[in-house]
This record gives C-alpha cells, structure tokens and sequence, in this order.
C-alpha cells in the first residue's frame, strides 16, 4: 500500500483503462496480434496495480477470493463446453462449425472468440491468485 | 451428412479434465472424493470399451488403430487422437489404477492433507490422470510434451502435499522438479530436432518422413536425447536418483498412483518413440551399441535396485528401489526387439502395476493404523495385522516371480524373448534379480513374522474401502497367474503391432 498522493491518483485513473485495454487485446486476439493469454495478463496486471496502491484489503472486497477461484475454473469449462457442443451435434470435438451451420466463417470467429474468452478468464485468475499466494496468504 | 464419429477416444482425457476443473468448486468434504471416484470410474469404463472395440477390430485386420481428428482438423496438419491396442490396454491399466486409489484413499486424504487444501488435491489428482492419458493416447508429439507438463508439475504438487508436509517432502518435490524438467527439456529439444528435420509434428508423418531420408546427426542427436528425457521420467537407473525420496515421503496414495502408473507412462514414451516413430525399415530398432548401453543400464537397476532395497530402513524406500529394479526389467525387455521380449515387457507393465500398487496401497494401510511405515516399527506385523501383513507378501511373491503369481509370468516371457534373441547375459541378470528380491521380501518377512511384537498403538479401525481395492489388486495378481491367457493374447497383439511384425 503507497503512501504517494501522484501514485495513487494516476493509478486510480489508470485501473480501468488498462481494464479496458485488456478487454481490446482479448477481443482483438481472434483476428491480430493478442489473445485470452495476454489479455489475462493485462486484467491480472490491474488489479495487482490496485492491490499494491490501495491495499490488498480494498482489492479483495472488489474482487472477493471466491470469483478468483471459481473464475479459474469458469474459463477452463468455457473452453471445453465450446468443445463438447460439437460433441453433443455428433461432429468432433471442438469442431467450431456447429456454432453456425451456414456460415463456416462465422461459426469459426464465434468458436475462437469464446474459446479466448475462456482462456482470458483462466489465466487472469491464475495469475491473481498466484500473487495472491506468494504474498503469503492463507497458508 | 457425415455418420456420427465415435466419441470415445476424446472423452478418455474429457472426463477427468472436466472432474478435474470441476473439483475446486465442487470439492468441499467427501464431494471431492465422490466426483474423483466416478470421474475416474467412467474414465475407466470408456478406457475398457475402447480396447475392448480395439481389439475386436485387431482380429480383423491386424494393426488397426483408432484416430479422432481434434475440431474434425485432418492429421497430419490438425492434432489426431491415435488409439492403438498398447495405449488402449495402457490408458485402462493407468484409469483402472486411479479409480482403485481413489477408493482406497478417502480417509488416507482426510488424515494426511489439511482440509483447505483437499479440493485442489483432487483438482491436481485428476488433472495428472489426465496428463497421464493424454500422453498415452495422442498422435502428435508436441501434445506429448505438452500432456507431460501437465501430468509432471500436477505430480510435484502432489508430492509437495505430503505427510504434513514435512521438509523431505518439499525437498523430494524439488529434487523431481529439477530433474523431471531436464528431463522434459530433453525431450522437447528431441522434438524439436524431429521437427527440424521433418517439418511436422504428427507422429506417423514424422516416421514416414524419416523413412525417405538418410539417417544422419540430426536424427541421431534427437534420438539420444529422447532416450535420456525419457530415462530420466521412467526412472531407469542411474538416472533414478529422484524417485525412492518422491515415493517414500508422497501422500500414500499419491506414491501408489506414481508407482502404479507415471514410471509406465514414462516406458510407454520411450517405446512410441523408438518403435513408432524412429524405427527404420529392415534395420533393427536399436544397433547393437544402443542395446549394450540400455541393456548395461538395465542390469545395473536391476542388480543396484534390488540391493538397495534390502538395506531401507522403511518398507515404503523398499518398495520404491524395488521399483527401480522392476524398471530394469521392463525396458529390457523392449530394448531388443524381439516379439517374446517385448510381450514379457508389456505384461511385466500391467503386473507390475497390479502387484506395485497393491503393495503401496499396503504402505498406505500401515501408515493410516501406524503412523509409520519404518521396519523396526513394524516388528511382529504378521500377528497384529495379519491380513495386511499376508497381502504384503503376496505382493512380494509377485516381485520375485514365484510360479502362480503374475510376476512369473511376464518374467517368464522376458527370459524366453532373451534367450531366443541371444542375449544370454541380460537373461542371467533377470534370473539374478529373482534371487535379490527374494532378499528383500524376507527381510520384511523376517521382521513381520519372527520378531516379538511391537508397541507402537494401533490408530484408527480398517475401512472396507481401503480392504478392497488391496483385494483386487493381488487378488488379480494371483489369478492373471493362474489364468494369463486373456492378458498374455492382449499383449502379444500390442507387441507385434508395436514392432510391426505380421502374426
């Protein structure tokens, strides 16, 4: 926790820009340079940045322990639920094409999207909770 | 419309995936324990039906394999799933195993991992099962090292939980993490070598690329730094140094799942890679230098392992030099290349599981009542648990290859395979290991059966689910003994569609 008026203002002002440059990295991952692993980083990144400013205490009653955890394994059964739809339609897993059975295109940018969406979610609570651990809680 | 694909093979590393990320929100008190258990029952009910198709479809037309292309992506360019009989028997061997530990240990959990902690131990113990598949059952190699990552740093995790997680525990977690990562770093410059050379990562391409071109340094240096990867995972002397600390200081049923499956999963690597994948056509699988090496390798864990385990001063460091031993020899078995050899190799993988686990679930057991598993504290064992102490030397029987125990039998193939290959040593070495395990099995003897009881207390009673899968276990290594026909015709098949040969 900083005790600097200029860190803590900027960085106040900063939190949900970088937020929403995670969320642009995470929808642009599918067609550019980006993707759920960097965007994770970025939301981690956040609220690591909020948790060093304003206390871990502050950063816990925005982002309670319980989301993190169930986040970690959210993303991972979004991933595979994308997956195990094709299944369902008796196509191959994680074939994106039953996601929109006239349009190939569409079908394969919905399937990435929720598919990065999910490794978005795993990764940016991974990482939390990593941090969260190596600072010695609950152990 | 295409007839629907079946979904069999993806669903063997599907379902303990999902029971494995489901485990940290649904884990809470016995639920972790009840979603492991059906996880890895399913898991094992798919794993038997897909061998059970496999090898319906084997008598056929011999050499078939099943392969399930990920998102319907062709191989060689998407990533296929690719079942043959060896991974279809190994993949129900290694889910049978954890669904067999997985019953035993609910109350063995509760004892020796805090409750906060339980959830995720069953989230690391599912997600490592599913390593453990994986590997066993994708077509291409890169997947391999991926699915060896997940099931190695889940495994040191597991490790690190170890009995109150004391200062050896965390050490021998460390100890593996270095040496696995070597090890694994090995392998994946072996890849990326085959890579380089080939230009593709699936493995029958890789092999039907390397057909058509000379062998030269590039393939040889990825072969000599598969060998040594893979040595250092399957723990094959001297490159064994991390498991006895990792086996003896894990949670007890995390040493029985190590010991019943990882070290095999590790033997199956290497004889993917050196029989489907850098095998040579009219040349034989390894040259002489190489069989001399590995077959040096193997007589020294045979020889070191065995003696070593006769000087432990616990029965769980017995057990696991025991297994170095026993490593030795299955890949000597598979080093020479012969048909018998290799079905006594493949048998020895599924009996030595069988008998292994068993023995660590026995382990288990004395360290659930005991407390400890140290020798001079089980002193008189044979009259204060008579059952588990008979179990254990059941168990033992099997290890030296006594007639009417599984190990004869596997053994008995490995010596008819090397003898008739010409390799009269390392059959004498194999017959020499009888002799030194029977010295290690009768020190525990010894000390169980004519030795003055002990007054360490007796804790807590025996529950029915630690007595049955201990049942199971030697219970079918007397009865695969007796009657090995099924498992012997299984293995044979596996092997001549491993080597290649028409029956």
């Amino acid at each position: 926790m900083s005790d600097s008026v200029v860190l803590r203002t900027i960085g106040g002002m900063l939190f949900p820009y970088i937020l929403v440059y995670g969320l642009y990295v995470q929808m642009h991952g599918e067609i550019g340079p980006g993707g759920g692993f960097q965007a994770g980083v970025l939301v981690a990144a956040a609220f690591i940045l909020h948790a060093l400013l304003f206390g871990k205490e502050l950063t816990d009653r925005l982002l309670p322990t319980w989301l993190v955890d169930l986040a970690m394994s959210l993303g991972v059964l979004l991933y595979i639920g994308v997956g195990i739809l094709g299944l369902v339609k008796g196509r191959y897993f994680l074939d994106y094409s039953v996601l929109d059975p006239t349009h190939p295109a569409h079908a394969e940018a919905l399937g990435m999207t929720l598919v990065e969406a999910g490794v978005g979610l795993t990764v940016a609570s991974v990482i939390l909770t990593m941090v969260r651990k190596v600072n010695g809680e609950s152990s | 419309m295409k007839p629907d694909p079946s979904m069999l093979p993806v669903l063997i590393v599907l379902l303990p995936l999902v029971g494995g990320v489901l485990a940290p929100i649904l884990g809470r008190g016995i639920f972790g324990w009840l979603l492991a258990l059906i996880t890895t029952g399913l898991t094992t009910f798919v794993c038997a039906s897909q061998l059970l198709l496999i090898q319906a479809q084997n008598a056929l037309t011999p050499g078939f394999s099943v392969s399930y292309p990920l998102g319907g992506w062709p191989a060689p360019h998407g990533i296929e799933l690719k079942i043959d009989l060896l991974s279809a028997l190994l993949a129900t061997l290694v889910s049978g195993m954890g669904f067999m530990v997985t019953l035993f240990s609910r109350q063995g959990v509760d004892d020796e991992i805090p409750s906060d902690r339980r959830r995720f131990f069953w989230s690391l113990w599912l997600l490592a099962i599913t390593g453990l598949l994986g590997i066993l059952i994708t077509g291409d190699a890169f997947n391999v090292y991926v699915l060896l990552e997940i099931s190695s740093l889940t495994i040191y995790g597991l490790i690190a939980m170890g009995r109150q997680r004391t200062k050896q525990a965390l050490t021998a977690a460390l100890n593996y993490l270095v040496l696995g990562s070597v090890g694994a770093s090995f392998i994946l410059i072996a890849i990326g070598l085959l890579y380089a050379k080939t230009g593709t990562l699936n493995m029958a391409d890789i092999h039907a690329k390397l057909l058509l071109a000379p062998v030269d340094a590039t393939v040889l240096t990825a072969r000599a730094f598969l060998l040594a990867g893979v040595g250092l995972k399957m723990a094959l002397f001297p490159l064994h140094l991390w498991m006895p600390a990792a086996y003896s200081t894990a949670p007890s049923a995390v040493a029985a799942l190590l010991a019943a499956t990882a070290t095999k999963v590790g033997i199956y690597m290497g004889m993917r890679f050196i029989f489907s994948v850098f095998a040579m056509p009219g040349d034989e699988m390894l040259s002489g230098g190489n069989v001399f090496i590995i077959g040096s390798c193997c007589g020294a864990a045979i020889f070191f392992g065995s003696l070593s385990a006769a000087r432990q001063p616990s029965l769980s460091l017995l057990l696991a030099y025991s297994s170095v031993a026993q490593i030795g020899y299955i890949v000597v078995g598979m080093t020479v290349g012969h048909i018998d050899a290799m079905t006594g190799s493949i048998l020895h993988m599924v009996f030595h599981a069988l008998m292994k686990g068993g023995l660590f679930l026995c382990a288990g057991i004395l360290i659930y009542r005991l407390g400890t598993t140290r020798l001079e504290d089980l002193a008189g064992l044979g009259q204060r648990m008579p059952w588990v102490s008979a179990a254990i030397v059941v168990g033992g029987l099997g290890m030296i290859g006594i007639p009417g125990t599984a190990g004869f039998v596997s053994k008995f193939y490995l010596l008819k395979g090397l003898i008739l290959s010409g390799h009269p040593v390392l059959a004498g070495m194999v017959l020499l290991g009888s002799v030194l395990a029977a010295i290690y099995v009768w020190r525990f003897v010894e000390v169980a059966y004519l030795r003055p009881a002990g007054d360490t207390p007796l804790r807590n009673g025996l529950p029915f689910e630690k007595i049955l899968p201990v049942l199971i276990l030697l219970g079918a290594s007397i009865v695969l003994g007796i009657q090995p026909g099924v498992v012997v015709d299984l293995a044979r098949d596996a092997a001549q569609q491993l080597l290649g040969v028409t029956p």
